[in-house]
């Protein structure tokens, strides 16, 4: 088990220094690179994709009851 | 019958590519992490989180012209001289900023926290919902 919180804590090192590194290569500050990242990429990118999904669904549920009704009617 | 008109070598190559376009999604930003991090690595010194007793690959020291560790701890100085672009937005973007750090300090442990809801949860939903996009879009381009 010690292993594994060792590896999560060097994990969860890795990935802010990548912010780090992200903000000195753009240009930009460790705070930008962050809020870019969780308060808008993310967000915007998973309410997109599930309006984009729910939108799918609805469109095939409506392709196949209408295939249903075809098929009723021959 | 499944690939009927196609030899071995090209029916496992189709069924590759298959299992690779679920795959890169899913790599992709973890590549792109180690890619960045490991070409920025020969020029940073480092420093040694007696917290986590974990080493950093940044040091952390409070630089004017640069991001270092000093920008995680104190986000205040970060803001003071490194932000740039976002400085008029600051009153709709730290209720949210400070809102997640403060959520994922009330997990009781912010690193695990951090690691979970960020690493691993949220793009866990993100991949979950892009694969089945796919999936439902293969439906119904092929009724």
């Amino acid at each position: 088990m010690d292993k594994v919180v060792d590896i999560g804590k060097w994990i969860f090192m890795y990935c802010t220094d990548f912010i780090i590194n992200v903000a000195n290569l753009t240009g930009t500050s460790y705070y930008e690179v962050n809020a870019f990242i969780f308060v808008f990429l993310w967000p915007a990118l998973t309410a997109g994709l599930l309006i984009y999904y729910l939108f799918l669904r609805v469109r095939l549920r409506r392709e196949i009851s209408a295939k249903q009704v075809k098929s009723m009617k021959t | 019958m499944l690939f009927p008109k196609y030899s071995i070598f090209e029916k496992n190559l189709i069924r590759s590519m298959k299992i690779l376009k679920y795959l890169i999604p899913l790599i992709l930003p973890f590549l792109i992490m180690v890619i960045v991090n490991e070409s920025a690595r020969p020029g940073l010194t480092g420093y040694h989180n007696t917290k986590y007793d974990v080493r950093g690959m940044n040091p952390n020291t409070p630089l004017k012209n640069k991001c270092t560790w000093t920008g995680f701890f104190d986000t205040g100085y970060c803001k003071r001289n490194h932000v740039k672009y976002l400085n008029n937005y600051y009153s709709w973007i730290d209720p949210i900023y400070f809102g997640m750090i403060k959520a994922l300090h009330n997990t009781g442990n912010y690193a695990v926290g951090n690691l979970f809801f960020l690493v691993f949860l949220w793009p866990a939903i993100m991949y979950y919902l892009l694969v089945r996009i796919m999936q439902l879009r293969k439906k119904l381009k092929h009724g």
